[in-house]
This record gives C-alpha cells, structure tokens and sequence, in this order.
C-alpha cells in the first residue's frame, strides 16, 4: 500500500490538462443557466487555466438572491441541501445544492486528507455539527470508516465531549479551534496524536497552545460548506495547505485592483469548481484572505486566515488564547468585555487579560465582567465568526 | 368521512380530491399535514403557498450542515 502523502493524494495530484478540461466542462454546465448564460457568452472554452481571470465573478449574494436557479442538475438529483441562515439581516437563507456525486467527491477528499493523521484502528473523535444525513459529522464519520478508523459517537455538549474523551481518549480530535483548546485545558491527560482544527480562523497562539498541552501535532483544514464543506488540509508539520486540485481550480485575487496575485501575495481566495453537478462555483468571491504556492508543480494554499472584517476580532483572539483560564470571551455593545472563565474569579485575571492585550496593543476593554463557565453551562463561541 | 374538496379535481382519475392526513418524510424527520388527495389513486396535491410558505420553512430548518 503506498504512503498516505500530498503527492499520492488524488484530491492534490491533478494535471493541469485534466483541470483544464473539467473546468471547462463545468463551466459549460454553468453557461447552460439564464444566470451565466450572457455572462459566460463567447468566454468559452478556456485555453488554459490563466484565461480564467478574464470571467466575471460571482458572490454570496448571488447565492442568497437566486438559490436553486444556480443548480444546473433537475431537482430529483439533489440529494441534499444544507440552509445556512446569514448573520445580519434576517430571514435571508443561503442554499447550497448537491448530487450524490458532489459529496462522493467530498468524502474522497476526507479520507485521502484524514489518512495523513489517522489508519486501521485509530480512534476519532469529530466534534463537529453536523449528525443528520450528508451533513458534515456524518460525511466524515463515513470517510473516517472508509479508511478503518473507529469514529465515537456525537455530542451536543462541552460537557458531553468531556465525558467522552476521558473515557475513550481517541488517537485524533477534529474541531473548531476554541472548544479543542478548552478541552486541551480541562483534560491534559488525554494524548491525542494529532488533532485537527476546523470551520474557523485558528490563532497561532492556540494552536501551539494546544500542541504543547497534548504533546500532539495540530494542523488545520479550510473549507467552506460551498465547497461541499472541504477544500484544504495541512500536511502535519508542513505549515502547507493542500487544497482539491481535482476538484477545484482557486486564484488569490487582488482586493484593489481584482487582478491575480503573484506567488506569496495576500490576496482574496476565489474558487471555481472542476467536477461540481448540482451547483457549479464560477470565480466566486469566498471573502477569505490567503496566498498562495506551488508544491511539486501543483498549486497550494500557503494560508487561509479568514475574512478582512473580522480582523480586529483575530487581533483579540491571537493575544487572548494562551490564558487558561479563560474559557471564551465577547465584547458587548458598550465597549464591554465579558470573560467566561474556568473556577472561581481571581484577583490577578483582570490583570492578565489587560496585559496580554496591552502587550498586542489593543485597545482595553471599558471593563471585564468575568462569569463562570461552569456555572453558565455554555460558551458564547464569540470567536466562531463566518470563515 | 373525508371532506370532498369542490373545484379540485385528479387529472387522471377525474374525481374529487379529499382533505387527508399525508406523511411527510425529509432528512429522516416526518410530520403530518393534511392536504388534498385523489381518493382513487393517492396522488396528492401540494399547493403553492404551502409549497414556497410552511414547506420551505420546515426544509429550511432541518436542512443543517
């Protein structure tokens, strides 16, 4: 059996022919619907990967505005839909549609990424949404089968998936970046090998954080549910993310001047999808920040740090993570800082949080209303914001 | 007895539809709702407000990452 790695990766390891002739076939798929029809008018096909610059883009917006008129397979191929409800204004749903196929591809992906970190009788825990059928739990706990991993069951809760690690102490944790680091904090005991941090910006400060308190290598994963949920994972220790080459084409766009970034710049993340059926992805705008490389001849994303308004937030999160004590933090309306901490409140906590954030350089809360996490039962996941 | 829904009438069965109590199943959820329904052959008759109103919300609701 060959050696789990990018360059056996069949997510990773596609030829630019063979991208270039999914991309356009998919783009054809799309040019067949009134939304693209005019818009894609003489553009196609493709001579190769760079003519994908001259498209038009597309957004979320467009998604929110036209939903199933951007599918281009009829309804009795869906096989699911997953809502996702915008922040801000109400009531606007964003809807994103897939073929049996588009998640095969995800479940691919998720087993080729997770055979990096785990094989044959690990055991994972996926503390992740997701439980209902083709949701995000329940794709991966399936590709983690795929490769012989056992997966523990779901938790709705921290206190759950506290009971849960103790006692089954799995050999990989996926999860989002702050709940992983409180559980790193309450129980270093356990001695995952690997964990894997998801479906949010991740602090450099707690990512190391959590390595130094399991003793474990943490590498991340970016994706979005657009791209039916995956796109990128770090090979451990790599510092590299490997996105789906098979699947997806992505360009790092200049923010100014909306022209592709050179190697290493900052710039927008815009995907288009390769082998996409239900609802194929036109150089849509992600409004995620990353650069970008070449790995062996093949493009990879350097980092994805997330979305340019939440930014002042990652400033706080980056500074605030290293203190243990703090379970999760908000700021109120008033210029508030609300503090859920873990035990009782001590004199010097007020203190540490000023200093860590007088030492970044940020401005200090008006004050800090600290609560017990225990007590609250709940975490605000005031830094889970849209990625 | 099932009440005859006037004016609402099966394309191939040519009768009257009834109000019934009809099984929804979506994302391994079910729920009743009682809509109109060839007595003769079952097909049941979905209405656009309750197609693009209460339809959509429910789909919308269960349908999570």
């Amino acid at each position: 059996m060959s050696k789990a790695c990018p360059e056996n990766a069949q997510f990773f390891s596609c030829p630019e022919e063979v991208r270039l002739e999914k991309l356009n076939e998919s783009l054809k798929r799309a040019s067949t619907l009134p939304f693209w029809r005019e818009k894609l008018e003489g553009l196609l096909p493709l001579e190769n990967l760079a003519s994908l610059s001259a498209l038009p883009f597309s957004s979320e917006e467009d998604i929110i505005a036209c939903g199933e008129k951007l599918t281009a397979v009829s309804a009795t191929d869906i096989k699911r839909v997953v809502s996702l409800r915008t922040s801000g204004t109400s009531g606007r749903v964003k809807r994103i549609f897939f073929t049996e196929n588009d998640i095969k591809l995800t479940r691919i992906f998720f087993s080729e990424g997770m055979a990096w970190l785990c094989g044959e009788g690990d055991k994972a825990a996926i503390l992740m949404p997701g439980v209902s059928p083709d949701g995000l739990f329940d794709i991966l706990s399936k590709s983690l089968l795929d490769i012989g991993v056992n997966v523990l069951p779901p938790v709705s809760s921290v206190s759950e998936a506290a009971d849960l690690l103790s006692k089954e102490n799995p050999d990989v944790i996926i999860g989002l970046p702050w709940y992983v680091r409180l559980l790193s904090v309450c129980l270093p005991e356990l001695s995952p090998r690997y964990v894997l941090l998801s479906a949010d910006y991740v602090p450099r400060s707690l990512k190391k954080q959590i390595s130094e308190n399991w003793e474990c290598t943490v590498v991340e994963h970016y994706g979005m549910t657009e791209t039916g949920y995956g796109f990128a994972v770090e090979y451990p220790k790599s510092g590299i993310m490997y996105p789906r080459n098979n699947d997806f084409c992505f360009e790092i766009i200049n923010t100014d001047t909306f022209l592709p970034c050179k190697v290493g710049e900052e710039g927008e993340i815009v995907i288009s999808s390769l082998g996409r059926e239900a609802m194929p992805l036109v150089r849509y705008r992600t409004g995620d920040l990353g650069s970008f490389d070449y790995k062996n001849g093949f493009p990879v994303l350097i980092y994805a740090k997330g979305k340019k308004a939440f930014f002042p937030a990652r400033a706080y999160e980056e500074a605030l993570a290293p203190l243990s004590f703090l379970a999760d933090f908000r700021f109120t309306d008033e210029g508030e800082m609300e503090a859920l901490i873990l035990g009782a409140e001590k004199p010097e906590y007020s203190d540490a949080v000023l200093s860590a954030l007088s030492r970044a350089g940020l401005k200090l809360p008006e004050k800090i209303i600290f609560c017990n996490f225990h007590e609250e039962g709940k975490l605000f996941f005031a830094s889970k914001r849209s990625m | 007895m099932a009440e005859i829904i006037e004016g609402l009438v099966c394309g191939k069965c040519g009768v009257n539809a009834v109000k019934r109590q009809v099984t929804f199943d979506y994302m391994r959820r079910t729920f009743g709702h009682e809509v109109p329904v060839c007595p003769k052959c079952g097909k049941v008759f979905i209405a656009k407000e309750l197609a693009e109103g209460k339809m959509a919300e429910v789909e919308v609701m269960l349908e999570d990452k």
